[in-house]
C-alpha cells in the first residue's frame, strides 16, 4: 500500500467515525403545547356536594414552571378544568373547598390532592387528562397531639441535652374535655427498622413499649375547647443546666418514673402532677426517642391497669438475618387496640424511613425533625400540628397535618 | 502490510464487540392495585387515589381512575410502598350497599413483572 | 508474583551495576583521563537527549505493549528527582476535583538495555500533598469512578499520600520479543475535620506482550489485567451529629434509598486490557496503535451486608494510525486517531429489608455516558545537533450522558486545536530543553435536560456548575525549561533542574495556574 492510498484510507475512516458521533440522538424539535384536562371527583355518599375555589397548579418537573387555572365547571358529576401546558412530566396539585350537607347542616372542608410524575403528552387523537379524587376525611374531634419536642437542645459547648423534651396535647373539639384516664403511649417498633413481625397485629392494635396515663377520677383535669397543655419529661428550669434550653418548671404535667436503678433516679417536681406509669421499657426513666424514630399516640384505655398489664402483653417474633446467618428474635411488648386510640403520630427521618408502625387508618404519613439519622441540624426543633381557622388540622395523616422541622414553640 | 492492517482492524472490532455489556433496559411495567374488602362484601365502586412510591428513588405515581376495584399505573420497575385513600361503595351479601371512607396501605411490594399485581385489604375509617 | 519480585530485584541490581560502572569511570577520571571525560560528556549528551526528546515520546506514548519498549531507547538512563508542584484555581474546574493542590515527592526511574537481548525498566515514587476545597466527592479517584461516588454538600481539604512503582522487562528470542510490565499504585486520602472521609486505594496493572519482527514491520500484541480496590468511609466525630451522605448515581442524581447513614463502602474491580501495534522497522512506513480496556467496578456498601448497589463499566478504546518518514536530519508523522470512552452504570433493584439484609431483585442500566475524540495530527522534527520537534493536532470531541429516570441528559460538542513543541540545545556540558504547548477548545453545541422542579438548591447548584464548566471554552498554555549539566570529573553523573508553568483559562471557571519545580540527578 503506498503512502497516498494509506492517507486516503485514513481520511475516509476519520470521516466515517466523525459522521457517527455527529449524529445527535436528541430530539431538538419544538415542544408542543397540550390542553391537559383535570377532572375532580367528589367523595361518594355526600349530599348536595359543591366544590368551590378550586385551583389546579401544574409544576413542570424539568424547569419548575407553574401553570395555574381556577376555571373548574361541573360536567356530569365531575368538576373539569383545562390547563394549556408544554408537553412534559408534571406535578399536579389541586386545592379547594368541598361543601356538603350533613344532617341538615352545611359543612365545609378544605381539600387538597396531589399527583406527581403525571405525563402530559401531545396526541392528535387521545385527550391528555388526569382524574383526581378529593378526600374530605377529618378525624373525629377530640384530643390531639399538637406538638412533640423530642430532639432536645445543644449546650453552648455543642453537647446533646435531652432532658428538656415535652409533648403538648390539645382539645380540638368545641366543648370541654377531661384528661382523666387519657394515655400517652410510645410505639415498640421503630419506623426505621422494618421487620416481618409475627403475629402481625398492626391493623387491629398498636404495639407499644410505654404507656402513661393522666391521673384523676373522671373530671379532675378539664381542658377547655381550643386549649392545650404541656407535659414535660422533666419539669424543671433547664436553663440552669443548659443556657440554650428553656424553663419547664411550670409544665402542666410531667413524666415520672420510680426507677429501679439507684444510679439513674428520675427527678420530680412536687408542684407538677405526675402521669401514672402503667408500663415503660426503661429501668431508669422515660424519654422520647431523640432522633424521632417512634410513633406516639393518645388513647382511652377501656380497662384498668392490672388488666392491661396482664392481658395485653404479647411476644412479637421476627427473623434477624446477617449474611448467611439467621436468628429467631423476639420482643415482649403490649398491644393497644386501635379502637382505643384517639390520635397517633409517626415520626421518622427521610434517609432511614422504612415503614409506619401504626395502621394507616390512624396515621397515613409521618413527620420529622432532620433529614438524616443523627442530623446535626435537628436540635431545638419540633413537629407542630398545623391550624386552620382556629382548629388543629387532623386528617390522620401526619405528613399533611404537621409542620416538620419547626422551631419548638417554647422558643417563640 | 495491507493484510496486517486488515487483521488489526478485525481484531479491534472483535475486541470492541466483546467489551459491550448487557443492557438492563427493561425499565417500566404496569402495576395493578386491587382493593379487597374481606369475605362478607365486594367492592362496587371506588372514588379515591392510589399513590405508589418507588423506594429506590422516592418518586411517586398516582391514579384515581378505577375500574371496579382496581386501577393500573405505569411505573418504573422496582420496590414500592402503596397508599390508597378515598370513599368506597361495598355490596354486602344481603344485597345492601354502604359507602365508607377508607384507607389501604402496603409498606413493601415489588413491581417487577409484566404486569405486577398487588392486593390490598381496605381499612374502613367510617 | 514471583516473576515480578525477580523483576524488581533485577531493576535494583541493574541500577547497582550501572552505578558501579559509573563509579569505575569516575575513578579513571580522577586519574586525569581527559579522553575518558570527553567520551563521558558525549555519552551524557547523547543518552540524555534521547530520553528527553519529545519525538521519542510522540512515537511511543500510545504504545503500551512492553514487548516493543526495548526499541524505545538505544541507550540507558537512570534518574532520581525531587519535585514540588502547586496548582491554584480561581474557581474549580470540577467541584469534585477541588480548587487547587500542592504536592511534593521523590521519584527514581531507570531504563536499561542489557546487551542485545534484554531490556529492563522501572520506577518508584512517593508523593504527598493536599487538595483544596473538594466538594460533592468523598471518594478518591473521582476521574475513574464517577459518577458512583459518595458525596455531601460540605466537603473540604483532602490530604493525600501515594506510593507507586513500575517495572518491566523485554527479552528477544529470535524473531519474537516477550515483554512484561507491572504498575502498582497505593494511595491514601483523608481529612481531619468533619466530615472525615478516608480512601485507601490499591491499583495494580499487569501487562504481557509479544512482538514479532518481520522484515519491514514489527507487529505486537499485548494483554493485561487491572486489579483495583478502594475502601472508602466517612466518619463524624462531633457529638452534635452528621449531615447526609449521598450515593451519587449520575448527573446529580443519587440512590435515595441508601442516602444518609450508609457511609462505608468499598470498590473492587478486575479489568482487562488488550492492544495491537504495528511499527515500521525502517525509516518509512505506516504505524498503528490500538488499545482497548474494560474495567467493571462494583460499589459495595459494607454496612448493608456487603450489598453491591451499583456496577460501573468503564470501557476505553484508543486508536491511532499514521505514516512516518524519517531521515537523520528530519522526520515527520501524519496520523489520525480516535479516543473513545464509554461508561455504563447498572443499579441494583434492592428488595425488602430485613434488618440490614436486602434481597437483590435485579438491575437497571440507569446511567450511560460516551466521550468521543477524533483528531488528525502532524508531527515533525528537524536538526542534527539542535533539535526542534513540533506536533499539532485538530480534533472534535463529542460528549453525551444520560440518567434514565427522573430523566437527566447532558451533551456537548467541541472542536479543538493543540500544539506542542520542544527545542533541544546541547552545548559543552549542558543540555537545554525548552518546551511550549498550547491548546484551544471551543464549544459548538451543548444541551442540558434536568428535572429542576424536583431538585433542591444544593443539587441544582452542583449540576449547573458541572454542565457549565464542562461545556465551557478553554485555552491552555504551558512552558517548560529543563537544564541538564554534567560537571567535570563526574563521570556518568549529571544534575538537572526543571521548571514548568502552565495556565488554563476557561470561560466559566476563569484561570488556573500550575508551577512545578524538579531537581535531580541522572546517571
Amino acid at each position: 500500500m503506498n503512502k497516498f492510498k494509506f492517507f486516503a484510507t485514513m481520511l475516509a475512516m476519520s470521516a466515517i467515525g466523525a459522521s457517527f458521533v455527529a449524529c445527535d440522538d436528541d430530539d431538538d424539535n419544538e415542544i408542543p403545547m397540550v390542553n391537559h384536562v383535570v377532572k375532580l371527583t367528589v367523595p361518594m355518599g355526600l349530599q348536595d356536594v359543591t366544590v368551590d375555589d378550586a385551583t389546579v397548579t401544574m409544576t413542570n418537573n424539568e424547569n419548575g414552571k407553574e401553570y395555574t387555572s381556577s376555571q373548574f365547571v361541573l360536567v356530569n358529576d365531575e368538576y373539569v378544568d383545562t390547563v394549556t401546558v408544554p408537553q412534559g412530566i408534571y406535578s399536579v396539585n389541586v386545592r379547594g373547598k368541598v361543601s356538603y350537607m350533613l344532617d341538615g347542616t352545611k359543612v365545609s372542608n378544605n381539600v387538597k390532592s396531589t399527583q406527581e410524575n403525571v405525563p402530559v403528552n401531545y396526541s392528535a387523537t387521545i385527550e391528555s387528562k388526569s382524574a383526581m379524587a378529593l378526600v374530605t376525611y377529618n378525624a373525629k374531634e377530640g384530643f390531639v397531639i399538637s406538638e412533640i419536642f423530642f430532639t432536645g437542645t445543644l449546650t453552648p459547648e455543642g453537647k446533646q441535652y435531652s432532658d428538656d423534651q415535652y409533648i403538648k396535647i390539645a382539645n380540638n373539639s368545641d366543648s370541654t374535655l377531661y384528661l382523666d384516664g387519657l394515655a400517652i403511649v410510645e410505639s415498640e417498633f421503630l419506623t426505621t427498622d422494618k421487620q416481618d413481625y409475627t403475629p402481625d397485629l398492626m391493623n387491629e392494635a398498636m404495639s407499644i413499649d410505654a404507656i402513661y396515663l393522666f391521673p384523676g377520677s373522671g373530671k379532675d383535669y378539664p381542658l377547655e375547647a381550643g386549649k392545650e397543655i404541656l407535659v414535660a419529661v422533666n419539669a424543671k428550669d433547664h436553663r440552669e443546666f443548659n443556657a440554650n434550653s428553656f424553663d419547664l418548671s411550670k409544665a402542666d404535667f410531667e413524666f415520672y418514673d420510680d426507677a429501679e436503678n439507684p444510679d439513674f433516679q428520675d427527678e420530680q417536681n412536687p408542684n407538677v402532677p405526675d402521669l401514672m406509669n402503667w408500663y415503660d421499657y426503661s429501668y431508669s426513666y422515660f424519654g422520647f426517642h431523640n432522633r424521632g424514630f417512634k410513633a406516639y399516640a393518645l388513647a382511652k384505655p377501656e380497662c384498668d391497669m392490672e388488666t392491661f398489664v396482664k392481658d395485653y402483653l404479647y411476644t412479637a417474633t421476627y427473623v434477624f438475618t446477617f449474611g448467611e446467618y439467621s436468628f429467631d428474635m423476639d420482643t415482649e411488648c403490649y398491644k393497644l387496640p386501635n379502637s382505643w386510640i384517639v390520635d397517633a403520630v409517626n415520626l421518622s427521618v427521610e434517609d432511614s424511613y422504612q415503614w409506619n408502625v401504626t395502621a394507616s387508618s390512624l396515621d397515613a404519613g409521618w413527620a420529622h425533625c432532620g433529614s438524616v439519622d443523627h442530623d446535626q441540624n435537628r436540635y431545638g426543633k419540633s413537629v407542630i400540628r398545623k391550624k386552620d381557622g382556629g382548629k388543629w388540622i387532623d386528617t390522620n395523616n401526619s405528613t399533611n397535618d404537621f409542620e416538620s422541622d419547626a422551631q419548638a414553640s417554647l422558643f417563640k | 502490510m495491507k493484510r496486517l492492517l486488515y487483521i488489526i482492524l478485525v481484531l479491534t472490532l472483535l475486541a470492541a464487540a466483546w467489551s459491550c455489556h448487557k443492557d438492563y433496559d427493561d425499565f417500566f411495567t404496569v402495576a395493578q392495585v386491587q382493593l379487597t374488602a374481606g369475605d362478607t362484601c365486594t367492592v362496587e365502586k371506588v372514588q379515591g387515589t392510589v399513590t405508589v412510591t418507588n423506594l429506590s428513588n422516592g418518586q411517586s405515581f398516582s391514579s384515581s381512575t378505577f375500574e371496579g376495584n382496581f386501577t393500573t399505573i405505569e411505573v418504573m420497575r422496582g420496590p414500592y410502598s402503596v397508599a390508597v385513600e378515598g370513599t368506597i361503595s361495598l355490596r354486602h351479601t344481603d344485597g345492601s350497599s354502604t359507602i365508607h371512607q377508607f384507607r389501604a396501605s402496603e409498606n413493601y411490594c415489588e413491581f417487577l413483572r409484566h404486569p405486577s399485581v398487588v392486593k390490598l385489604s381496605i381499612l374502613l375509617m367510617s | 508474583m514471583r516473576r515480578m519480585m525477580n523483576l524488581m530485584i533485577a531493576v535494583v541490581m541493574a541500577t547497582a551495576i550501572h552505578v558501579a560502572a559509573m563509579a569505575q569511570t569516575d575513578t579513571a577520571k580522577l586519574n586525569g583521563n581527559d579522553s575518558l571525560d570527553s567520551s563521558s560528556r558525549e555519552a551524557f549528551l547523547s543518552r540524555t537527549m534521547e530520553h528527553v526528546d519529545l519525538w521519542k515520546q510522540i512515537s511511543y506514548e500510545r504504545n503500551g505493549n512492553p514487548a516493543v519498549q526495548s526499541d524505545r531507547y538505544a541507550t540507558g538512563l537512570s534518574q532520581i528527582q525531587v519535585y514540588w508542584q502547586r496548582t491554584g484555581l480561581d474557581k474549580p474546574i470540577a467541584l469534585q476535583e477541588g480548587s487547587g493542590r500542592t504536592i511534593y515527592g521523590a521519584e527514581a526511574s531507570t531504563f536499561m538495555p542489557l546487551g542485545k537481548r534484554n531490556t529492563i525498566w522501572g520506577a518508584a515514587s512517593y508523593q504527598a500533598g493536599k487538595k483544596n476545597d473538594i466538594r460533592w466527592c468523598e471518594t478518591s479517584d473521582y476521574a475513574l469512578l464517577y459518577p458512583y461516588v459518595l458525596a455531601d454538600t460540605l466537603g473540604g481539604e483532602m490530604q493525600n499520600e501515594r506510593y507507586a512503582f513500575n517495572g518491566g522487562c523485554a527479552t528477544r528470542l529470535g524473531q519474537f520479543v516477550i515483554g512484561e510490565e507491572l504498575d502498582f499504585r497505593a494511595e491514601h486520602e483523608y481529612r481531619s475535620t468533619d466530615p472525615r472521609p478516608r480512601g485507601i486505594v490499591t491499583d495494580m496493572t499487569l501487562r504481557l506482550g509479544v512482538a514479532y519482527v518481520l522484515p519491514e514491520y514489527t507487529v505486537g500484541v499485548a494483554v493485561g489485567g487491572r486489579f483495583y480496590k478502594q475502601t472508602n468511609d466517612v466518619d463524624f466525630y462531633k457529638e452534635s451529629g452528621v449531615i447526609a451522605e449521598y450515593q451519587m448515581t449520575g448527573l446529580g442524581s443519587d440512590y435515595k434509598r441508601f442516602r444518609g447513614a450508609n457511609r462505608d463502602a468499598y470498590y473492587k474491580s478486575t479489568g482487562w486490557i488488550a492492544s495491537v501495534n504495528l511499527m515500521p522497522k525502517g525509516k518509512q512506513g505506516c504505524f498503528v496503535d490500538t488499545e482497548l480496556s474494560d474495567l467493571p467496578v462494583q460499589r459495595i456498601l459494607t454496612t448493608l451486608n456487603s450489598m453491591p448497589i451499583s456496577k460501573l463499566y468503564v470501557t476505553r478504546m484508543t486508536s491511532r494510525m499514521g505514516w512516518k518518514d524519517e531521515s537523520e536530519r528530519m522526520g515527520w508523522r501524519a496520523f489520525a486517531g480516535a479516543d473513545l470512552q464509554w461508561r455504563q452504570g447498572d443499579e441494583l433493584i434492592a428488595g425488602s429489608s430485613s434488618s440490614t439484609e436486602y434481597d437483590e431483585m435485579g438491575h437497571l442500566t440507569m446511567y450511560k455516558n460516551r466521550l468521543t475524540d477524533l483528531y488528525l495530527g502532524f508531527a515533525m522534527r528537524t536538526g542534527l545537533k539542535n533539535r526542534l520537534t513540533a506536533e499539532c493536532q485538530l480534533g472534535y470531541q463529542d460528549y453525551w450522558s444520560r440518567y434514565v429516570y427522573p430523566e437527566r441528559k447532558f451533551s456537548f460538542d467541541k472542536i479543538y486545536g493543540s500544539l506542542r513543541s520542544q527545542l533541544l540545545i546541547p552545548f559543552d556540558r549542558w543540555l537545554i530543553a525548552t518546551s511550549l504547548s498550547a491548546s484551544y477548545f471551543k464549544n459548538t453545541n451543548d444541551k442540558t435536560v434536568m428535572p429542576y422542579g424536583l431538585m433542591d438548591s444544593n443539587n441544582r447548584y452542583m449540576v449547573d456548575y458541572l454542565t457549565a464548566s464542562s461545556a465551557a471554552d478553554f485555552v491552555t498554555c504551558d512552558l517548560g525549561f529543563r537544564a541538564d549539566y554534567q560537571p567535570k570529573g563526574w563521570g556518568g553523573y549529571a544534575l538537572f533542574g526543571r521548571l514548568d508553568a502552565g495556565l488554563v483559562h476557561s470561560t466559566y471557571s476563569d484561570n488556573a495556574a500550575t508551577v512545578r519545580l524538579a531537581l535531580g540527578l541522572t546517571f
